[in-house]
C-alpha cells in the first residue's frame, strides 16, 4: 500500500492532466458536456493549487537553509564564518523585505518603492555583487580561449572555425572587414557566414537535441504513468 | 636567427602567465569604455519581425512584457527592455509588466527610473501601463495566465485591484494580448513563454535573451518565435532601428555604445585563440606521417 498509493495518485493525476490538455476549452465559460466541464475545472484550478504549493516551498527552502548553516556554525565545521555571513544576510533581508522597512506607507506599500530599504540593499549590495561576479566571466573566457581551445582533432578544428566566424560576425568589425571583399566574393562575408552558422548547423543541432529530449521525456512519462518507474515509491 | 627568435616567442607564448591576458583585456576594455565608440548597425532577420510587429500594433493595444532577468544579465537585456518599452510607449501600446523572477520587480523599478519617468512623464500607471510584478511558480504562472489573468494576479504592485485598471479593461486571458514580449536571462524565461504561453494560445511571442542563450532559442524561430533580440548585438540593432524610425527624438544608444567594448573583447579572444593554437602546434611538432596536428 505504501508503494502502491503514490503510484496510483501519480498515474491518476498524470492521466487526468494529459486529458485536460486536450479536452479543456479555456474561455468557454464552463459550458458543454460534463467531461469538458471537469477538464475546464481542473485546467482552471490545478495551476493555482500548484502555485500555492510552490509558495510553501519557499518556506521549506528557507528553513532548510537556516538549519544547514546553523548546524555548520554550531559544530564549527570548515568555513563556518561564511555560514555566519549567510545567516546574517538572510535574516536581515528577510526582515527588511517582509516588514517593507523604509517604504511608505509601511506594510501596505510597494516593496520596490525607491525609499524601501530592500531597494537600497538591492542597488547597493546585490546588484554590484552580481555584476562583478558575471563580469569576471569575460576574463575566464579569454584565459580558456588561450589555454584550452586547441586544434587537437578535426572536430575541434570545425568548432574553432565556427567560433571564429560567429565571434567576428557578431561585431561591427566583421561587417567592416567583409566590406573589403570584392563583390564576387560576397558569399564569404563574415556576417553572412556567421548568420548561416547560427541559422543552419546550429538550429539543426539544437532541434535534434530538443526533439531527442522530448521523446525521452515522453517515454519517461509513460513509464511513470504505467507505474513502471519507482522513483516515488522508493523514496517513501 | 630571426626564425629561431620567432619560434622562441611562439613557445614562450604558450607559457604566458594568465594574469598578462587579464591585464591586456582589462586595459583594452577600459580604454574602449572611456572612448565609447558608436558603430553603424543594421537589423538582422531575427530583429526585424519584432520591430515590424510593434510598429503594426493598434493604439491602446495591451502587450504582455515579461522581465525575467536579474542584474547578472542586465547589461545585455536591460537595453532591450528599455528600447522595447520606449517603442511600445511611442506606438501608444499599453505594456503589462510581469516577471517570473524575484529580481524582476527591481528590474521593473529600474526601468521606471530610467525610461518611464524621464522620457514619458505624462504616463499614468494603471491607464497607460500596468505593473503586475512577480509571482512564484514559473511555467505554472504562465499556465494560470492562459486560463485567467485574475486567478493569478488580483491586484497590481501598488495593491490596486486589477478590475479597476483601465489598462487591463478588456484583458482576461493570455490569448487576448496581441503580443507577448519575453526578455529572458535564463530559466524560467523565454522558452517557457513560447511553450506554455505562445504555442497553446497562438499569441505571437517576441523574445530577447543573452548572447549565450541565442543559439538555443533560434530553434523556435520563426514558427514559434516571432523574432529574437540576441544579446547586446540584438539590443543594439533594435536601438538603431528605433533611432532611424524616430530621428528627432534622440533615442539613447546604450547597447550601441556597449558594442565597442564587446567588439574589443571578441577580437582579443580571437587573438588569444590564434596565438594559443600557434604555440600549441609549435610545441606539439610534426606528426610521424609528416603532417601537423
Amino acid at each position: 500500500m505504501k508503494r502502491l498509493l503514490p503510484k496510483v495518485i501519480t498515474s491518476g493525476v498524470g492521466i487526468l492532466l494529459i486529458l485536460t490538455a486536450f479536452g479543456a476549452r479555456p474561455g468557454a465559460g464552463g459550458a458543454g458536456p460534463w467531461p469538458v466541464r471537469v477538464f475546464d475545472y481542473v485546467d482552471r484550478n490545478f495551476t493555482v493549487w500548484f502555485n500555492i504549493l510552490a509558495v510553501f516551498a519557499f518556506i521549506l527552502g528557507g528553513a532548510s537553509l537556516l538549519k544547514g548553516h546553523m548546524q555548520r556554525v554550531m559544530q564549527r565545521r570548515p568555513d563556518w564564518p561564511y555560514s555566519v555571513i549567510t545567516l546574517v544576510s538572510f535574516i536581515a533581508v528577510l526582515v527588511i523585505g517582509l516588514g517593507k522597512l523604509g517604504g511608505p506607507p509601511g506594510l501596505q506599500g510597494e516593496v520596490t518603492d525607491p525609499a524601501a530599504w530592500l531597494m537600497v540593499v538591492f542597488a547597493a549590495i546585490y546588484e554590484p555583487l552580481m555584476a562583478t561576479l558575471f563580469s569576471l566571466l569575460a576574463f575566464f573566457v579569454a584565459s580558456a580561449a588561450y589555454r584550452a581551445f586547441r586544434l587537437r582533432s578535426r572536430e575541434a578544428s570545425v568548432l574553432l572555425g565556427a567560433a571564429f566566424v560567429v565571434l567576428l560576425g557578431r561585431t561591427p568589425l566583421g561587417a567592416w572587414l567583409s566590406d573589403l571583399l570584392p563583390r564576387g566574393l560576397s558569399f564569404l562575408r563574415i556576417d553572412t557566414l556567421s548568420m548561416w552558422v547560427m541559422r543552419v548547423p546550429n538550429v539543426a543541432g539544437q532541434r535534434a537535441v530538443l526533439i531527442g529530449i522530448a521523446v525521452g521525456v515522453a517515454a519517461l512519462t509513460l513509464r511513470i504513468l504505467a507505474g513502471r518507474d519507482s522513483v516515488e515509491g522508493d523514496r517513501i | 636567427m630571426m626564425r629561431a627568435t620567432g619560434v622562441g616567442i611562439l613557445e614562450g607564448l604558450g607559457r604566458l602567465d594568465r594574469r598578462w591576458l587579464y591585464l591586456m583585456l582589462f586595459v583594452a576594455l577600459g580604454v574602449t569604455l572611456v572612448a565609447r565608440p558608436l558603430f553603424p548597425e543594421s537589423s538582422s532577420v531575427f530583429t526585424r519581425p519584432v520591430f515590424a510587429r510593434i510598429e503594426s500594433l493598434a493604439r491602446g493595444a495591451p502587450v504582455l512584457v515579461a522581465l525575467d532577468y536579474s542584474p547578472a544579465s542586465a547589461p545585455e537585456i536591460e537595453p532591450m527592455a528599455q528600447a522595447l518599452t520606449r517603442h511600445l510607449f511611442l506606438q501608444g501600446a499599453r505594456p503589462v509588466f510581469v516577471t517570473l523572477w524575484p529580481e524582476g520587480n527591481n528590474m521593473l523599478q529600474r526601468l521606471r527610473e530610467q525610461v518611464f519617468e524621464p522620457e514619458f512623464p505624462d504616463l499614468v500607471e494603471g491607464i497607460d501601463y500596468a505593473a503586475l510584478g512577480y509571482k512564484a511558480g514559473g511555467r505554472m504562472v504562465i499556465n494560470a495566465l492562459r486560463q485567467d489573468l485574475r486567478s493569478m494576479y488580483t491586484a497590481d504592485l501598488r495593491g490596486v485591484p486589477l478590475d479597476s485598471l483601465p489598462a487591463l479593461a478588456h484583458v482576461a486571458r493570455l490569448d487576448q494580448f496581441p503580443l507577448i514580449v519575453a526578455l529572458s536571462g535564463g530559466t524560467p524565461g523565454l522558452k517557457e513563454w513560447v511553450l506554455y504561453g505562445g504555442d497553446p494560445t497562438g499569441t505571437p511571442v517576441a523574445g530577447g535573451c543573452t548572447g549565450i542563450g541565442t543559439p538555443e532559442f533560434l530553434a523556435y524561430f520563426p514558427a514559434q518565435l516571432l523574432g529574437l533580440l540576441g544579446g547586446l548585438k540584438g539590443a543594439s540593432e533594435y536601438e538603431a532601428a528605433l533611432a532611424e524610425r524616430y530621428p528627432a527624438l534622440g533615442i539613447p544608444r546604450r547597447a550601441g555604445r556597449a558594442m565597442g567594448p564587446q567588439t574589443v573583447a571578441h577580437v582579443l579572444i580571437l587573438l588569444f585563440l590564434v596565438l594559443g593554437n600557434l604555440s600549441y602546434l609549435r610545441r606539439r611538432g610534426p606528426r610521424r606521417d609528416g603532417r601537423r596536428a
